[in-house]
């Protein structure tokens, strides 16, 4: 999961960065109002946290055009303001959830988390599909009962897949998922933890579509 | 009691009574003026229908058959002997010549009339007394209605009293209803002029009041997401500080928990020094003291910290300026302006302080090559929390607010220019 963390202050910016990555995030920061609309149109993310209180455009001018673009893109406000209505003024401007500093880092995690089950339209906090298993929060994954341990990148790879069970991924929108700004992509990384999660999950887990990307079947009936 | 009814009813009462009184006054006199007139042609008229020839002396009335005038008639013959007394206790001595006179008789003042009638003086009398009796109820009787109309006077007087002043009550009313919150204007519609240059006052009263309040709150609303920003990255340190997998992520955690310490105590000192540079503004302690000597010791305190910023700070002139200020308003003055310039300086740059003397102004100057503020920018700089967009600082937004203050309390302008040499340079005027 790709998120797109908007925040002026560097000790919280990088704070929240590190704290997020550790939760098997990727993570962009972008400091400016600016820095978040350029960003925005050039990476695709599954979620923006986003500061209120941003030094030349401010957070709901960032959030409001980008709801008058019509992107339905997931925002939770992440600010210092706390007054009711600066709450519901963000809501309303089309936030999906509004965190009031300071917060917990592990409450920023779980609320990022549902956010991004409702968006995918489960209820469940847990993941299944084709016999796996992934909790999200826990970051578990098992299959057929059984424990599996997997690398930070093989379950981004697989919450990737979990996500949009039966939707085809390119190998460029895998890679917008599992690299974040200066991380280094060498051209056949994705191949290599598709190979790594076929070892562990089975072969037909992730079957490959030629010339246009990789997907995870629905389950045979 | 000082109450505008009360002060209102007794003049009006008062103004009222003198009125009827010089009312009664005034028909008392035009009565009696007519009741003279009146009685004067009445003597004239009894004297001439005296019999004009001598006649033998009759025994006058008694007193007890005198007319109510008490007009007195008396007849004497040439000889001087009297023919007739119509009152014996009224036996006055002829008087000598004719027509009217006011004479002295048994203690009281009589009008005369005297004339002779053919062969006989006669001489007609009446006291002065019952004249002034017939006026005074003349009088009498045309103030006796107003006299009996007075309560009803009084009356309308105290419903119109209490009318007019309605529209204060009213107001009074409205403002004690209110809470202590509640600063809404005061509704002026269908009061009278007088009373809405008062309503017009109190309501640009809670106007302002209303405006102080609002700077306040969010003033506190600001310090609140200002306290609020250093605490949220705390506390995401000390999470990341307990997550951590080793010691020297611990450390580094822990490393960067601390500046944020820092930070947030400097918030702190920063938002108290304002609050005290606000209030020192209303009382403040002025001593005499060397603005030289405060400029170098603020930039002798700084010497360390500009070293370690690789700055060159320095003082590049002071001439000697005796002033009488408060001296830790001056030191927090100099102070910020010297901090802010050593914060946006980059490694290498220069801070330079000076001291100047003008013709009526006494200037202190701190210029650094840092990047300066955008001429857009340079007023609102002085705002609380303000930071110029774009620029990466740590500071708590609130230097120059404070330097602003302190200037202020001193009746000093601090003025932003761009530094010939790039960077920016501030100058405070301290009038002298």
């Amino acid at each position: 999961m790709r998120i797109l963390l908007v925040e002026d202050d560097p000790m919280i910016g990088e704070g929240v960065r590190k704290g997020l990555r550790q939760d098997g995030f990727v993570v962009d920061w972008a400091e400016t109002g600016e820095a978040a609309e350029l960003a925005l149109s050039s990476h695709a993310y599954d979620l923006m946290v986003l500061d209120q209180g941003l030094p030349g455009k401010d957070g709901l001018e960032v959030l409001a055009s980008l709801r008058r673009r019509g992107s339905d893109l997931p925002v939770l406000i992440a600010t210092a303001r706390d007054e009711v209505p600066a709450r519901i003024k963000g809501l309303d401007t089309g936030a999906d959830d509004y965190l009031v500093k300071p917060f917990d880092l592990d409450e920023l995690a779980a609320r990022i988390r549902a956010i991004l089950r409702r968006r995918a339209g489960r209820a469940e906090p847990v993941m299944r599909h084709r016999g796996v298993e992934f909790n999200p929060a826990t970051r578990e994954v098992t299959r057929d009962g059984a424990a599996l341990a997997l690398t930070a990148r093989e379950l981004a790879l697989l919450q990737a897949f979990m996500d949009r069970p039966g939707a085809v991924l390119s190998k460029t929108q895998i890679e917008e998922k599992l690299y974040g700004w200066g991380d280094e992509v060498e051209s056949n990384t994705v191949e290599v933890y598709i190979h790594a999660l076929r070892k562990k999950l089975g072969a037909d887990f992730i079957q490959n579509v030629r010339g246009v990307g990789y997907l995870s079947p629905r389950a045979a009936a | 009691m000082n109450s505008i009814r009360k002060r209102l009813l007794w003049w009006l009462l008062i103004t009222f009574g003198a009125g009827l009184c010089a009312g009664g006054g005034a028909v008392y006199l035009t009565a009696r003026h007519t009741a003279d007139e009146m009685a004067d042609l009445h003597m004239r008229q009894i004297a001439g229908a005296l019999p004009s020839r001598a006649f033998s002396p009759i025994d006058g009335l008694s007193r007890e058959d005198a007319q109510e005038e008490h007009i007195v008639v008396q007849i004497w013959d040439r000889a001087g002997n009297i023919l007739y007394l119509s009152d014996r206790a009224s036996n006055m001595p002829p008087r000598s010549g004719s027509g009217f006179a006011t004479v002295q008789f048994g203690g009281s003042e009589w009008r005369v009339y005297n004339e002779t009638v053919g062969d006989n003086a006669v001489q007609v009398a009446q006291p002065v007394s019952a004249r002034t009796q017939v006026a005074a109820r003349v009088a009498l009787r045309s103030v006796w209605p107003l006299l009996a109309l007075t309560p009803l006077f009084g009356l309308a007087i105290w419903f119109t009293v209490r009318r007019g002043l309605e529209p204060l009550e009213r107001i009074a009313h409205q403002v004690e209803q209110r809470s202590a919150e509640s600063l809404d204007p005061i509704a002026d519609d269908d009061t009278p002029g007088e009373v809405k240059s008062l309503v017009a006052a109190l309501n640009r009263l809670l106007k302002r009041l209303g405006q102080a309040f609002d700077t306040q709150r969010a003033f506190v609303a600001d310090a609140a997401h200002e306290l609020r920003t250093p605490l949220a990255a705390l506390k995401l340190q000390t999470q990341l500080a307990e997550r951590a997998a080793d010691d020297a992520e611990r450390r580094a955690a822990l490393h960067t928990l601390h500046g944020g310490i820092d930070r947030a105590g400097h918030l702190l000192a920063q938002l108290l020094d304002l609050a005290r540079q606000e209030e020192a503004a209303r009382s403040r302690e002025r001593t005499p003291l060397r603005l030289d000597a405060l400029a170098r010791e603020a930039v002798g305190e700084r010497a360390a910290r500009a070293f370690a910023l690789g700055v060159d700070a320095g003082v590049l002139h002071a001439d000697e300026i005796v002033m009488t200020g408060d001296l830790a308003g001056l030191r927090a003055l100099t102070g910020n302006l010297i901090d802010n310039a050593l914060q946006y300086t980059p490694r290498g740059g220069r801070v330079d302080v000076e001291v100047r003397q003008e013709p009526g102004a006494a200037l202190l100057i701190v210029a650094d090559t840092g990047p300066g503020i955008p001429a857009e920018h340079r007023e609102r700089v002085f705002d609380r929390f303000y930071r110029v967009p774009g620029m990466r600082a740590p500071g708590s937004g609130l230097g120059l607010a404070i330097a602003q203050r302190a200037a202020q309390a001193h009746g000093a302008v601090i003025e932003l220019d761009g530094n010939p040499g790039g960077g920016l340079r501030v100058t405070v005027r301290f009038p002298c």
